[in-house]
């Protein structure tokens, strides 16, 4: 039988402060013009753009400059195979430029599943009476984190929170706490989670600065659809989701509570992808133009069908895997300096295009029930889910196979711990400067992660990539070289967490 | 601390930033400790930064220095802790 998980309405009513809203709207409008944005993606929609134009926006992006939304336009109509394969070219060169051949990991972490609202896709719903629902006590939470940081081997997680009392700021701040806290030992060394980025529900300001102080990562918060008319029909009114500016501006809120870096995303397929895309680039924009630093990260989940779903097999914006690869080199081609997301949700084969398309960031060995690390059985479980991974591959195995295709697996968290974030960070990415710290780091978290974790197979394949990464080094980067060699060492005889 | 103490400590450091650059022979960043976090809150980020371990002075359980210091250069902590004495009484 099902508890009663009905939130008190005096908890319910106090959730949205709407002069937390309204101080950031321009005369009482909000920066995503629909009608705007609906115009300039039907300019000459079915004409392929002229090849010498879309080559213009591609050599901006190559001086690592962002686009404008009429250039993503053009990009947007871009179908030509040819000048597709240009594009997808291209956006592995910005990647590289910026970020080189290495690719973070993570783990999602879902914490809860207890759920105010009634998103119509979503099986977290407050109205599903099949889903099983859970919120993860301390103990619990450390035996999740003894697995993830001791057995797999993971230092950053994505934490992820449901709209609810017993997932409130409270409880956020008492499982960060507990999560930064797990020591484990293992084959070589020790290891911990570093850095605990979090997806949760918009908060208020003075919300925000406790979270904040809690010492997080990243703040993640997507806005679903950016489309107006579909984020009414998708978050039912008398939902704290309901109120689409009090999400908008989540991240506004977020940076005047001191977090400087944040994540936004759009939950591809529920309506036109076009649009969605577009309206992540005036994102972006308007964080940069009125608090000067865009986002962070930019994620794009997949919406797939699901049983009990208002998304069926015949719905009319769910996205092919062609657009889906476009959506990701124009997302890398418009903010060329903003990391990457592409999770589970999607297949491994998907996945490993997207690294040649300029994504930055993956998780692996991801269980997304809640307490799935601990739980002994490996099968998916659709009642307590949020939707079904696409790749199951363990942490060992994605690096093995992105090895193969000559990429370093990086587990730095160092950039946060030493004060390279925010303004500073986007500034060392858009120089090219980030990158050389990053292949530094690179090696050292790799090698660490190979002493300790890796199989085998993983390691033998690993091992010369990272001799080739240190003759680069050697190379390209005399002046780092003595401070980095006397870390290497340190790491090889089992000393953990040396960063630069 | 506020937000008015917090523009006060980014107003202190930028009129000393260029004295302690000069001693330091590299960039000096003001940052800001949140438990596991440093977040950067003022200084200047050239294009090229150099690749030395940031040597980081502690003013108070919240603010720090983060300084990168050029080959022959030392930091001298008390001297530096001297010019931000006015931290301790913004509250
Ligand atoms: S999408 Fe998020 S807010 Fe909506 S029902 Fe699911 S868990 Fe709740």
């Amino acid at each position: 039988m099902q508890v009663d998980h009905t939130a008190p309405a005096s908890w319910v009513n106090t959730r949205i402060k709407q002069d937390e809203v309204f101080k950031y709207m321009d005369h009482g409008r909000d920066f995503i013009p629909d009608d705007e944005i609906e115009a300039k993606i039907r300019v000459d929609e079915g004409k392929e753009p002229d090849p010498q134009q879309v080559r213009a926006i591609l050599a901006k992006s190559m001086a690592i400059k962002d686009l404008t939304t009429d250039e993503v336009a053009v990009l947007i109509r871009v179908n030509d195979k040819a000048m597709l394969e240009e594009m997808r070219q291209t956006a592995f060169n910005v990647k590289q430029k910026v970020y080189d051949n290495r690719i973070v990991t993570f783990a999602p972490f879902y914490l809860g599943n207890y759920c105010v609202n009634r998103c119509s896709y979503c099986g977290f719903n407050h109205d599903n009476d099949t889903c099983k629902r859970k919120v993860l006590n301390d103990e619990e939470i450390r035996h999740e984190v003894e697995v993830l940081a001791g057995k797999i081997g993971h230092k950053r997680l994505i934490v992820v929170y449901g709209e609810h009392p017993k997932n409130d700021v409270d409880y956020i701040v008492e499982s960060l706490k507990t999560i930064y806290s797990v020591k484990t030992k293992t084959r070589n060394g020790t290891n911990s989670i570093r850095r605990v980025n979090v997806n949760a529900p918009p908060f208020s300001i003075a919300d925000l600065k406790r979270i904040n102080e809690a010492g997080i990562g990243t703040y993640q918060v997507f806005q679903e659809t950016y489309h107006k008319k579909t984020y009414a029909r998708m978050h039912p009114v008398n939902t704290i989701k309901g109120n689409y500016n009090w999400r908008l501006y989540c991240m506004h809120r977020a940076m005047e509570a001191g977090i400087d870096d944040v994540g936004i995303g759009a939950l591809f397929g529920l309506y036109d992808w076009r649009f969605e895309l577009m309206a992540l680039v005036y994102h972006t924009q308007e964080l940069e133009k009125r608090l000067g630093i865009g986002a962070h990260t930019v994620s794009f989940p997949r919406l797939q069908p699901a049983l009990n779903s208002i998304i069926t097999p015949d719905w009319p914006y769910l996205v092919s895997d062609e657009d889906f690869k476009k959506i990701m080199m124009i997302i890398r081609l418009a903010v060329p300096y903003t990391g990457m997301i592409v999770t589970a949700r999607e297949k491994a084969e998907i996945r490993n295009e997207a690294v040649m398309m300029g994504v930055t960031q993956m998780d692996a060995s991801s269980r997304i029930e809640i307490g799935g690390y601990s739980d002994v059985v490996t099968a998916q479980k659709e009642n307590k889910q949020q939707f079904i991974l696409g790749d199951t591959r363990s942490l060992d195995a994605l690096i093995r196979d992105l090895a193969a295709m000559g990429h370093v697996t990086s587990f730095c968290t160092a950039g946060y711990r030493c004060g390279r974030t925010g303004k500073c960070i986007m500034d060392l990415l858009r120089s090219g400067t980030e990158g050389k710290f990053c292949k530094l780091n690179a090696v050292l978290t790799f090698q660490e992660w190979l002493d300790d974790f890796a199989s085998d197979d993983t390691k033998r394949l690993s091992q010369p990539l990272i001799d080739r990464e240190i003759n680069e080094i050697k190379q390209k980067n005399p002046q780092a070289l003595d401070i980095f060699i006397n870390y290497y060492e340190r790491v090889k005889k089992g000393e953990r967490d040396l960063y630069l | 601390m506020n937000g008015t103490s917090t523009s006060r400590i980014v107003r202190l450091f930028e009129s000393a930033a260029s004295a302690l650059e000069a001693d330091a022979g590299g960039p000096v960043h003001l940052v800001r400790l949140i438990g596991p976090r440093t977040s950067f809150v003022a200084g200047r980020v050239p294009d090229e930064m150099p690749f030395v371990a940031s040597v980081r002075v502690i003013l108070n359980e919240q603010w720090a220095l983060l300084f990168y210091p050029a080959p022959g250069h030392s930091i001298d902590r008390e001297k530096v802790k001297a010019m931000f004495k006015d931290l301790y009484t913004l509250s």
